[in-house]
């Protein structure tokens, strides 16, 4: 049982590390020129939007909670809190950011389902030829998705 | 202005120049080149004399001096009548403005000056493309990328200023 439990934690991690690499970030499928390009359907576009409103409370909620945390956090250690209460604050933040990285990636895989596989194919090639873009530029920011330009 | 006052221009002599003999180039008075009341009163009473004269063009070209007169004075009457065409100029004005504000609503959010921001906001500015959603998405998709970047740790967290950014002393930031 633990080993079925370890592997299917595996592979929903190996899966989200592969929804979070190739989805783009916000609201993309909103944007007319990725719907359009991917062949987005409306039917889709509203699913998907399903899904995010769904998830929308509990991710506003662990984002504040997270900023709560890091604040508290940041406030420690401006005080020079004693080591052991910064090790525990420490461990609430990374616990917070845990919990929304949870949320956000389990919904990333519940919009990439949505999705049939040559669309999400361009999709990631749209995003990977951003980044050919925005490297040849230089000067972009680590990890940030760019549209191509209209 | 006092200087200006002796060398008004009459009612007479504007409406002259606003409508000049046919055939005759209109030249205009140097006072009327510097005065900015007589020019105004120029410009006012050539609307005028488009907003009176229901007469054709070749009519008025024919007419002698009694019927020249005769129209002059029917102007004047009508003109004293007639609403001064200044005042509609602020509610121009105001329209003009209005509209330029409008437009100025309408493209700010897209360049809204920098304000305090929690640190993930900043890192997780929406980008211009926003503009082509509605308020909500765009509040969504900012609320997304905040998340995207305080999930991977890309935010700057409470211990990030206890050592410095390799990239920061790369770029010579630091």
């Amino acid at each position: 049982m633990r080993r079925f439990l370890a592997g299917a934690l595996l592979a929903l991690a190996a899966a989200s590390m592969a929804a979070q690499a190739d989805m783009p970030e916000g609201k993309w499928w909103k944007r007319p020129r990725i719907a359009h390009e991917i062949g987005l359907t409306d039917d889709q576009a509203k699913r998907i939007e399903d899904i995010f409103v769904r998830e929308r409370p509990k991710l506003i909620d662990l984002k504040a909670n997270l900023e709560k945390r890091q604040f508290e956090l940041q406030t420690a250690m401006e005080n020079n809190a004693p080591r052991p209460d910064i090790e525990k604050k420490l461990d609430a933040v990374e616990n917070a950011r845990r919990d929304l990285q949870k949320t956000r990636v389990l919904m990333l895989l519940d919009i990439k389902n949505e999705l049939k596989l040559e669309q999400w194919e361009k999709l990631r090639q749209m995003r990977e030829d951003a980044r050919e873009r925005r490297g040849s530029k230089g000067g972009a920011q680590k990890g940030a998705f760019r549209y191509p330009a209209r | 202005m006092e200087t200006h006052r002796a060398t008004h221009l009459t009612d007479e002599e504007l409406f002259g120049l606003a409508l000049p003999p046919a055939g005759e180039p209109e030249a205009l008075p140097p006072h009327v080149l510097s005065c900015g009341r007589c020019g105004r009163a120029l410009q006012e009473w050539k609307a005028a004399v488009i907003d009176v004269g229901e007469e054709d063009v070749a009519p008025v070209n024919a007419r002698s001096a009694a019927e020249w007169r005769a129209a002059e004075d029917r102007t004047l009457e009508s003109l004293r009548h007639v609403t001064p065409r200044r005042s509609r100029k602020p509610i121009v004005w105001a329209a003009a403005l209005a509209a330029a504000v409008l437009v100025a609503i309408l493209i700010a959010p897209g360049r809204q000056a920098p304000v305090a921001k929690a640190p993930a906001a900043v890192a997780a500015a929406v980008p211009s493309h926003a503009s082509e959603m509605s308020p909500q998405d765009a509040a969504d998709d900012a609320l997304l990328r905040d998340v995207a970047k305080l999930s991977r740790g890309d935010d700057a967290g409470a211990w990030g200023g206890l050592v410095p950014d390799p990239a920061a002393v790369e770029e010579g930031r630091l």
